[in-house]
């Protein structure tokens, strides 16, 4: 992973999947919950929405599948190494980003 | 809901749904769990069907970020820019499809003025025509009796308002010289009832209730401009119609038109009436049916079967209450038909049968489109592949394919509209004029959407084969170039199919209107001339000079004797109405001891006659004599017949000399017939069979008249004076019509000319398309058979051989197109149903000429490439590739 030139920064349902897969690997409703709360409810995925954003993310390797034991009824999805560093390389974004807020006094705090 | 969620998910891709389907059922279930309600079963419902719209047209393979909307907006400039580069090719495209879509178009607002669009008035959709019948006696459409209009307005329960329509021809006087005009008497509530409004003035009303006629009358735009040259001062000006005397109170806005029949033009007067006094009998009598028609308006919320029901449960009613007026052997009752039916009915066989020949010759043009498509697609296979390696999918390709072709679709499409906006008024100016509501045809929205509708059909149509073709998708053969060739050979064949189905439309319909045009119309129409006149009919029976017999007779003979000192005049008669004018007089027959049942329908087209009327016309006598200047009121009764009336009323006998008849079903007025002539077509070119009987016109008259002369030289050149001298007579009648025959002819035969016209034209359209893609892909085929033609030739081959085989090539395509041609032509012929004339669906000539003259076409259109083939020099094609 070099460069922001090659990775384009993730949209917020993106991130927020992968923010809350890095914890723990989840299930449908279980991310549909997790990531409402995280977002402190900016981002709402409904049930088709989701679907449609793990299937993109399963073909672009950012998440797997995570094996059977741990719920057989239900089936969890987990980060992957791939969806790993991106999800880092967002962060730093971010972070940096967070920098440039607090030099400019739009929030309290000093450097990170 | 699980079972709305499960179906919901249907509407995914299958491979989704493979995946994920289980998966979300599940989901759904915790979710539900946690949060039911209806608030979040709507999120869930809606969310599920936008996000399977999105997977649906979701391509993979795009770059990630780019919604559908700029998906699109790069393939449309990608097509542009491919047009930009290849102007000639973008063209011809155009083009083709301009003039397909723009003839569409223009056929199709035609149809939707006339026969779709609802008609311009308030609640048209409840609107009927009220139609009288007594089949019993074989009667159709017989007017009704002023206590029956009561009836049917007071007590049928039927109609919210229900109006009188009697149309009338009047003599407008009181200017430099009278006028014919076309008037409607109506009841009061009738521009009410049609929620009509006046430009100017105001309509007739409740206001004008009357007796017998009220003073009130209302005139149309037209008459306005005429006659009073738009003077807005127009309101309260007097005229005299039939020498009574009215006063306009509005005028109408240019576009209403009566919605029904008129004696032979647009309505130009409105007056109203009560039909209870003078000139009408006081008071009303039930068994005269003194109103010819009338239309209504059903009440709200009740269907036609339903009205229909309640009103033949009334008419029952009404038969019994007045057994003597309404014979149970008449089976009298009342029929209710939509009124835009009414008037649009008669015109819609044509109007389909043209809009199908449209239709079909855009096939045409779509299918040669996709064979230029698909030949230039040879030069995109490298573009086609080098962007699969970069990882475009077949679906992705197909989309831009397709982005192009509705592309090429929609330019065809916007010129074409334009074309048919310029042209629309040239065709509806040699549109026959028997076709209704011309005046509301106009391209509104409803018809751009259908252009631009069939424009993207169009595109995604011709674009479908060289798409998938491009995409790599395999049709017939693994092969790629020879799959191009199979191909392009099927759609060819198509196209000639198509082409044949409409020149042998186009063949049958022209041979019809040429037999109608041939057919012995029973006269000789050549140098005669026609003239009509209308004697008043004034409100008070005592102030018409014409109310006898006698005096019509005095004015008749002089008439006569003044028109035949014109210098040129040959012969000169006149009669009740002349061929192809107004039609003759339907009456019933009741022929002498004549008890059998066939008797009881009989009935004949009556038109009465002075003596010279058939010398005049050139009509021969075959039996008996003419009429004399004898036969007059106070002699016997004589009455000529033609050849259809004898057999009809005499059948098997030899001759119908001294046989009497009564005109009509009682009475004592025996009429004997004194002689037999040929059939004449009277009422049209193309209705034969029709039995007529002459009159002697001294003997039995009405108001309307025509006059007949036969000319020594150009019967046009007389039509000034002709009209004056008729007019000297008594300066208080107006003539009008004044035509030669063969215009009369001509007029009564516009209909098939303009079908056969124009589906002629576009079946020559489709001929020179044909030609093309027959040229088209010989052409291609030689190009890429070159190498194979230049070892042949090397090896030997005279330049006949070479030409034999291309020319083989292509008659394989082109036998296999009239095969299926013909097939499809004797499939749809019968369609044409009551435009054919004299011929069948399958008439041989046509299906042997036209397949016939298509081969010549077709050959030519080969011999072309094949000679191309030849000129090709063996050394440099074996040196190529």
């Amino acid at each position: 992973m070099s460069g922001d030139s090659s990775n384009p920064p993730l949209r917020p349902a993106d991130f927020h999947i992968l923010l809350a897969l890095a914890e723990a690997p989840c299930h449908g409703y279980g991310l549909m919950k997790k990531v409402e709360e995280e977002s402190a409810g900016e981002v709402r995925l409904e049930l088709g929405s989701l679907y449609r954003l793990l299937g993109r993310m399963l073909d672009e390797g950012l998440i797997a599948e995570a094996p059977k034991d741990v719920d057989p009824r239900r089936r969890y999805y987990q980060i992957t190494v791939l969806g790993s560093r991106v999800l880092k390389a967002n962060a730093y974004r971010l972070a940096s980003l967070m920098n440039l807020i607090r030099t400019r006094g739009l929030l309290p705090g000093g450097e990170i | 809901m699980r079972k709305l969620v499960a179906i919901l998910l249907n509407l995914f891709p299958a491979s989704f749904r493979g995946r994920f389907g289980t998966d979300m059922l599940s989901a759904f279930d915790d979710l539900w769990q946690e949060r039911p309600g209806v608030s979040s079963a709507a999120r869930t419902v809606s969310n599920l069907v936008a996000s399977a719209a999105i997977e649906q047209f979701h391509f993979p393979g795009r770059k990630r970020g780019d919604t559908p909307m700029v998906v699109l907006w790069n393939d449309i400039r990608f097509a542009l820019r491919l047009m930009i580069v290849r102007p000639g090719f973008a063209a011809i495209v155009a083009l083709t499809l301009a003039v397909g879509i723009g003839a569409s178009t223009a056929i199709f607002s035609v149809v939707d003025a006339v026969l779709l669009r609802p008609l311009p008035f308030r609640d048209a959709d409840r609107l009927v025509r009220v139609v009288d019948n007594a089949p019993g006696a074989g009667l159709h459409d017989t007017g009704m009796s002023v206590p029956e209009y009561w009836d049917l307005r007071d007590r049928s329960g039927v109609f919210d308002e229900i109006s009188v329509t009697w149309p009338v021809d009047a003599n407008l006087t009181g200017g430099d010289r009278p006028e014919r005009i076309e008037l409607l008497a109506v009841s009061p509530n009738y521009f009410h009832m049609l929620g009509a409004k006046p430009a100017l003035g105001r309509v007739i009303g409740s206001e004008d209730t009357a007796q017998g006629f009220a003073e009130a009358v209302v005139i149309s735009d037209g008459l306005w401009q005429r006659l009073f040259g738009r003077d807005p001062n127009v309101l309260g000006r007097k005229v005299l119609a039939d020498s009574d005397a009215y006063y306009v109170v509005g005028v109408m806005p240019p576009g209403f038109r009566h919605p029904g029949r008129t004696v032979a033009t647009d309505v130009e007067i409105w007056c109203t009436a009560g039909f209870a006094a003078d000139p009408f009998p006081n008071p009303p009598v039930r068994a005269s049916n003194a109103l010819p028609g009338a239309i209504g308006r059903l009440k709200q919320g009740m269907t036609l079967k339903e009205a229909q029901a309640r009103l033949d449960s009334f008419t029952a009613e009404l038969r019994r209450q007045y057994p003597h007026d309404y014979r149970p052997g008449a089976k009298w009752s009342v029929e209710l038909e939509p009124l835009q039916e009414s008037l649009v009915g008669r015109s819609r066989p044509l109007l389909l049968i043209l809009l199908g020949a449209v239709v079909l010759m855009l096939l045409t043009a779509c299918v040669n489109v996709a064979n230029l498509l698909l030949t230039r697609g040879a030069d995109r296979q490298r573009e086609v592949a080098i962007r699969r390696a970069l990882g475009a999918s077949q679906s992705r390709i197909l989309s831009q394919l397709f982005t192009e072709s509705i592309l090429l679709g929609v330019t065809g499409g916007l010129l074409g509209i334009l074309g048919a906006v310029a042209t629309l008024k040239s065709v509806l100016a040699i549109a026959p004029a028997g076709i209704p509501r011309l005046n509301e045809v106009t391209i509104d929205a409803r018809v751009l959407g259908f252009a631009l509708l069939a424009s993207v059909v169009t595109g995604v149509l011709f674009g479908l084969v060289p798409a998938l073709d491009a995409a790599g998708v395999r049709m017939f053969t693994t092969l790629r170039s020879r799959n191009q060739n199979r191909v392009g050979g099927w759609l060819v064949t198509s196209e000639i199919a198509i082409c044949m189905v409409l020149m042998m439309g186009a063949g049958l319909l022209s041979r019809s209107f040429w037999k109608v045009a041939e057919s012995d119309p029973g006269f000789n129409p050549a140098r005669v001339l026609v003239a009509r006149f209308w004697l008043a009919q004034p409100n008070n029976p005592r102030a018409d000079p014409y109310a006898k017999p006698a005096d019509r007779t005095v004015l008749l003979r002089e008439i006569l004797r003044r028109v035949r000192e014109l210098p040129g005049v040959e012969e000169a008669a006149v009669t009740t109405s002349a061929p192809l004018t107004n039609p003759g007089f339907n009456v019933p027959i009741t022929v002498e001891g004549n008890t059998s049942p066939g008797g009881e329908g009989l009935r004949a087209s009556m038109v009465s006659a002075s003596p010279d009327y058939f010398s005049a016309l050139g009509t021969p006598l075959l039996d008996g004599r003419f009429l004399a200047e004898s036969d007059q009121s106070g002699s016997q009764e004589v009455v000529i017949v033609d050849r259809a009336a004898a057999r009809k009323f005499f059948p098997g006998e030899a001759s119908p000399i001294g046989r009497r008849f009564l005109i009509g079903r009682t009475g004592d007025r025996w009429v004997t017939v004194v002689g037999m002539v040929g059939d004449i077509r009277h009422d049209g070119l193309d209705l034969d069979g029709v039995p007529h009987i002459y009159p002697s016109i001294y003997q039995r008259s009405g108001k309307a008249f025509g006059v007949v002369i036969r000319t020594s030289s150009n019967p046009a050149a007389l039509s000034e004076i002709l009209a004056k001298t008729v007019g000297s007579v008594d300066n208080q009648v107006p003539v009008f019509g004044v035509r030669p025959m063969s215009a009369l002819m001509a007029k009564s035969m516009a209909e098939r000319r303009f079908s056969a016209y124009l589906v002629a034209c576009l079946a020559g359209f489709s001929l020179l398309l044909a030609g093309m893609g027959i040229y088209g892909i010989l052409s291609f085929s030689v190009g890429r058979r070159t190498r194979e033609i230049g070892v042949r030739m090397a090896l030997g081959a005279h330049r006949s051989e070479v030409i034999l085989m291309i020319l083989r090539q292509g008659l394989q395509m082109i036998l296999a197109g009239l095969a299926f041609g013909v097939l499809g032509a004797m499939a749809f012929s019968r369609l044409l149903g009551r435009l054919l004339f004299g011929i069948g669906p399958w008439d041989p000539a046509v299906f042997a000429v036209v397949p016939l003259t298509f081969l010549v076409v077709a050959l030519a259109a080969s011999y072309l490439p094949a000679l191309r083939a030849t000129r090709i020099d063996p050394a440099s094609a074996l040196r190529a590739e």
